[in-house]
């Protein structure tokens, strides 16, 4: 049985998959193991778990998504215009890496940005005896994170991407996780592994949709099980914008970012459509002198479960962190937002932010908020806070009073709050295209529900 | 009333005052000037007593009781209760605390230490809002926590009301003047003179002349790697002010 | 409470560290069935105290020691605790001295150290004083003045045995025994603790006060407070603790329930200061607590304050469910934990009726190698229509050893709930201190302006004597810490 369910399942799935991958060569196998078992060793997570209190696994696991069949169903020939699709989707002047089902399609990697050195397959990166890549490999954080650890250990294919000390990339990447209808059911199970060495500068977008017959709302219904890994070294710059947008997806994601001396992450998660959505996403400071921006929107309807965690870690001295996290419930729609910053001892100097505001449209939503401060250095700024509430009626009625019906000026005021942290993205180019996701989940929120129509006169 | 000999001093072991001399006589304004770095503000948390100060040698003496006393054998709280007041820099901000409250206790530790009476609650408010209207000073500054979101004009506005409560028979001006618009230094500046009495001295440590034009010295002196190099009268405030330290300096070298 | 802390504010010592030397009527250690019965018949408890104690002794029996506390202590030893110790004065055992002339000298005298005088010559106006000595209540004041208003404060023991009907009726109901580790060990094993009532429409003339000691070594405390408001009725109730000074570990397992009728209004204040154990963190208090109050109706009110700056280990969430409509709940508290000290302490508001709104206010101070951590959790019901929560958690770290957690949780469930939750952190740094002094101002005095700073939401709500005392102690306890 190698159908998601238990630790015995992915055990199988493992020795299963062990037996493809002994021609990668022995480290891999043996790295690879021990990712699954560090991930399995404290068996499948329940709500009496702290760390999954809020969400449960139930409907991951009753949908019986194969681990195993994923792959099969990656080597599939693909219905429909993939092409189209993703050009549609492709942001402006972007360097396209697209994976179609979980396969890596080398006809967008073929462009002629990509080919340069900076660019290898999981594949390749894994049977080259590189001692760098292997750190890369290994600085995923807090392993024994269930779903880090199963990507790590069964990830069917994956891109590395490493650029050389002092290089400035100015097109962004877009990673593009496409799934079709042949993947329903499946499991696809993906890796980035990302390098910004010294000096140098990188922005990448990932992105998750689905197609099938070109209808506005795609019910794939897939499990998309990620891993990506930032690795930002001394005075470089990475920025990672990621976007979540397939209405029916099952999605585990796992992030984790390392930071080196005077570097600086911007990131931004946007969850703006998946039926269950479970994203990690972890950074550590390893020196002084760097700064995080970590911030994220979640727009939650139907019966749509999105829960973030995320954690920053100061072990050092001199570090700043600024986390912003928004979220609009709507319908039966839950949120869960669980945001921990750790100030170690050895973190003096440095400054953390934690801000979490949810708007709530329904009484039948639900959010859980949890954020949270760990603080052994006394010299340190931290603040957080939490916010919870529904429209401002004094603004309702200030934009009524200036003739605006009721419907409008609830939509205006919905994007109004969403917009609010997407315009704090600093990048022009990356704040344009989630300003453009947003939009897009705006019109489709606002035709579906009457409570935001305009009157029509 | 204050003298000081040879003063050598280092924060962090280095040395920032090399051997400073200066005499200050009740009734007089001297003002201190100088290229930055060349050791005024030390000179003034030296005097306050700021822990990370380190003198090395060197006599301060201050009058204490028609006595002269060694300044270094007082703890700061007690320097300040003889009557040695450091307006700061960069006022500390201490959220939580109300100024009014932070005012009484000072106010208070003051009269205990001069054997007199301490302030009530209400009498104590009566004070404060004498001292406000004596500055031209806006009452909320009473219930506003100490220095919290003030603007800078603000922080040594309040430094100035802080003198005004204590009284103090030397007054130590740390770079009072900078940062504040031309009001607000007006404001300061008529401050400090509404409370000079002829048993009181002040001390003014500035970049800059403007300040003297409202707090008129009868000493400038120019401090420069930590000594005192030049001393005049208020002319020479005027000429720094027109050629700056170059010409001082030169001649100091030579 | 009044002199306890004034008398020696230099010495950063425990103060109430001795021991008194009476006669104790005490079982062996240990806990079984047959100890539950032996307490019951002890106490000569009615069969539906005995039966609550035998469900919670048999649930307890099924439960594992909680461990999400962010606390570290070894395993206790629930078999080397005695669960049963009295001064030997009472020749029934059961019900309590007679009249206050019954007590022993030797108690009298432990009292006026502490500075709570029980004599009837020489009682503290405006304050009615229950006084809880290890397993027993051994006396309470004022009772007449009480009884003309209708109030009945007496010892729950007393309470049992007279008006059972209540007792019976309340017991349990606000914290079940099935709640947790701790509230069924105590329900299992209680012998004493207050119990108030308030009648309709009365309020209370006097401030209610027990003061908790545990003397007795190896003795484990669980008392069991009990307070009804009945409709349009309001009291005030204090609380004060201490313990002798031992190297060892005493554990006090108490529940405290509160329940308020209509319009009914409880304000609930603790001044906690058990024995927090020495420098290195030998010896001290474990209190693990579960305090509870139910707002069953409209626009009822409870409020709970405490300062909590003793015991070795503190777990406890004084809490409040708003069920009746327009009820509110608050939660004031200042924690501060120094030497090895650590605190794990908040509050829990549960919204339930309409229009509910609750407030929290928390201020933790962390010394030395202490740790400090505020838990909480605000949960609003699908029924809770337009509730309302504050929730203000501020961490203060004097030194670079201590930790400060801050672990809120909220959940929601209804759109029309606004929650606000806010954080921060500061320290008392040098330079404040160092302007402070630079105004005159000495090292002590400006210690406590910062602390009054830090602290003032919390001092106000306390009654204006006890405020007093509460900054007192803490002054107390920083001196040393600060510098």
């Amino acid at each position: 049985m190698t159908t998601f369910s238990t630790i015995q399942s992915i055990q199988d799935a493992w020795d299963l998959r062990k037996g493809a991958l002994r021609e990668s060569g022995r480290q891999t196998v043996e790295r690879r193991e021990r990712a699954v078992n560090s991930a399995l060793v404290h068996g499948l997570p329940n709500t009496r778990d702290e760390e999954w209190k809020y969400t449960s696994l139930r409907p991951l696991i009753d949908r019986q998504f194969d681990l195993i069949e994923g792959l099969r169903h990656a080597m599939a020939p693909v219905d429909g215009d993939v092409v189209a699709v993703v050009n549609a989707r492709l942001a402006p002047g972007a360097i396209p890496i697209v994976f179609v089902n979980g396969r890596l399609d080398l006809s967008w990697a073929g462009s002629e940005d990509l080919d340069s050195d900076f660019f290898r397959t999981l594949d390749e990166a894994e049977s080259e005896e590189d001692s760098t890549f292997w750190d890369e490999w290994q600085s995923v954080q807090g392993m024994d994170h269930i779903f880090a650890g199963i990507n790590a250990g069964l990830a069917h294919e994956g891109v590395v991407l490493r650029l050389n000390p002092s290089q400035i990339l100015r097109k962004p990447i877009h990673i593009i996780h496409l799934a079709t209808k042949e993947l329903s059911n499946a499991a696809r199970i993906n890796r980035v592994v990302i390098s910004v060495p010294v000096g140098a500068s990188l922005k990448v977008y990932e992105e998750f949709i689905s197609m099938d017959d070109g209808t506005f709302k795609p019910k794939v219904g897939e499990w998309t099980n990620s891993l990506t890994q930032l690795k930002v070294g001394p005075d470089a710059y990475c920025g990672y914008f990621r976007i979540l947008s397939s209405v029916d997806s099952f999605h585990t994601g796992s992030v984790t970012a390392v930071l080196d001396r005077g570097s600086r992450l911007e990131t931004f998660s946007l969850a703006a459509g998946s039926r269950f959505a479970r994203i990690n996403i972890d950074v550590k400071f390893t020196a002084p002198g760097a700064e995080c921006i970590l911030d994220g929107l979640y727009l939650v309807q139907g019966d749509e479960h999105v829960d973030h965690h995320t954690t920053v870690d100061h072990t050092v001295g001199n570090c700043k962190t600024f986390q912003l996290y928004k979220g609009i419930l709507a319908d039966k729609g839950r949120a869960v937002f669980n945001g921990k910053i750790y100030l170690r001892k050895d973190a003096q100097g440095s400054e953390a932010y934690q801000s979490n505001k949810n708007l709530m449209l329904s009484s039948e939503a639900e959010v859980d908020t949890k954020p949270q401060l760990e603080i052994d250095a006394n010299d340190v700024k931290a603040t957080h806070g939490a916010a919870i509430g529904s429209i401002n009626p004094a603004e309702l009625f200030y934009l009524r009073s200036r003739c605006i019906g009721e419907a409008e000026a609830t939509a205006m005021l919905c994007l109004g709050f969403a917009e609010d942290c997407v315009m704090k993205v600093k990048d022009v180019p990356a704040r344009n295209l989630l300003k453009l996701r947003v939009h897009e989940w705006f019109a489709d929120f606002v035709a579906t529900h009457e409570l935001l129509k305009k009157e029509n006169k | 009333m204050l003298e000081i000999k040879n003063l050598h001093a280092s924060v962090d072991g280095k040395e920032i005052l090399s051997g400073l001399s200066l005499k200050v006589n009740a009734g007089e304004v001297h003002a201190i000037m100088g290229p930055n770095g060349s050791g005024k503000s030390t000179l003034s948390k030296v005097l306050a007593g700021h822990p990370d100060y380190a003198v090395t040698s060197g006599q301060v003496e201050f009058e204490v009781n028609l006595r002269m006393k060694n300044v270094f054998d007082m703890a700061p709280e007690e320097r300040a209760r003889n009557g040695i007041f450091l307006a700061f820099q960069y006022p500390v901000e201490i959220p939580g605390v109300p100024n009014s409250a932070f005012l009484k206790a000072s106010y208070n530790a003051i009269c205990k230490h001069q054997g007199a009476k301490e302030a009530s609650e209400e009498s104590f408010q009566k004070i404060l809002i004498e001292k406000c209207k004596l500055l031209n000073m806006d009452e909320k500054f009473i219930d506003r926590e100490v220095n919290v979101a003030f603007s800078g004009g603000e922080k040594k506005r309040n430094e100035i009301l802080q003198m005004a409560v204590i009284q103090p028979r030397l007054a130590f001006l740390d770079e009072t003047d900078s940062g504040l618009d031309v009001d607000s230094l007006r404001i300061v500046g008529e401050g400090v003179n509404k409370l000079r009495k002829k048993d009181n001295a002040v001390v003014l440590v500035t970049h800059y002349q403007r300040i003297l034009n409202y707090i008129v010295p009868d000493f400038v002196h120019v401090l420069y790697k930590g000594r005192i190099i030049k001393t005049g009268g208020k002319e020479l405030a005027l000429e720094i002010e027109a050629n700056g330290y170059d010409q001082i300096l030169k001649n100091f070298q030579n | 409470m009044a002199d306890i802390v004034k008398e020696n504010l230099t010495d950063r010592e425990y103060k109430y560290g001795f021991e008194t030397v009476i006669e104790t009527d005490c079982f062996p250690m240990g806990l079984s069935e047959d100890v539950v019965n032996k307490i019951a018949d002890k106490r000569n408890d009615p069969q539906f105290v005995r039966d609550f104690r035998l469900k919670a002794y048999r649930y307890w029996l099924t439960l594992k020691e909680p461990t999400w506390a962010d606390v570290r202590h070894p395993k206790i030893d629930f078999q080397g605790i005695r669960y049963y110790s009295a001064p030997k004065s009472k020749p029934d055992g059961a019900s309590g001295p007679a009249s206050l002339a019954d007590i022993d000298p030797e108690l009298i005298e432990t009292f006026n150290k502490l500075g709570i005088p029980l004599g009837e010559q020489k009682r503290l106006t405006g304050v009615a004083i229950d006084v809880v000595f290890d397993s027993v209540s051994v006396g309470t004041s004022h009772q007449e003045e009480l009884a003309a208003a209708g109030v009945i404060f007496c010892s729950l023991t007393e309470a049992i045995h007279k008006h059972p009907e209540i007792v019976e009726k309340y017991l349990g109901t606000v914290v079940p025994y099935k709640d947790n580790y701790y509230a069924a060990l105590n329900s299992a094993v209680f012998t004493d603790g207050s119990f108030v009532y308030i009648p309709k429409g009365v309020r209370c003339p006097l401030d209610l006060s027990t003061y908790f000691r545990i003397n007795a070594k190896e003795t484990g405390q669980f008392e069991r407070t009990l307070i009804v408001a009945e409709a349009g009725s309001y009291v005030s109730y204090l609380e004060g603790c201490t313990a002798p000074m031992r190297d060892e570990n005493q554990l006090h397992a108490a529940v405290v329930e509160l329940i308020t009728h209509d319009s009914a209004e409880i304000k609930y204040s603790t001044v906690q200061n058990w024995y927090a154990g020495d420098k290195e963190g030998r010896g001290g208090i474990y209190n693990f607590v579960t305090k509870r109050g139910l707002c069953q109706g409209a626009n009822s009110k409870i409020s709970w304050t405490q300062v909590e700056s003793g015991s070795s280990i503190t777990w406890k969430y004084p809490s409040v469910i708003l069920k009746g409509d327009n009820s509110s709940g608050e939660f004031y508290s200042v924690a501060l934990t120094n030497n090895r000290m650590q605190a794990d302490t908040g509050t829990k508001m549960v919204h339930i009726g309409k229009n509910t709104s609750s407030r929290i206010i928390s201020k933790g101070i962390s010394c030395d190698q202490s740790r400090n951590t505020y838990r909480g959790q605000v949960k609003i019901f699908p029924s809770a229509e337009n509730a309302r929560n504050f929730s203000q958690c501020d961490s203060m770290l004097v030194g670079d050893q201590c930790t400060a957690n801050t672990h809120p949780y909220i959940e929601v469930k209804n759109k029309s709930a606004i929650v606000e939750h806010e954080a921060t952190t500061s320290k008392i740094s040098g330079d404040q201190i160092f302007y402070m002094k630079s105004r005159g101002v000495d090292e002590e005095g400006a210690v406590s302006l910062l602390l009054h700073g830090f602290c003032k939401d919390v001092f106000k709500t306390l009654p204006l004597e006890f405020s007093i005392e509460a900054v007192k102690l803490l002054e107390m306890k920083l001196e040393g810490s600060v510098g």
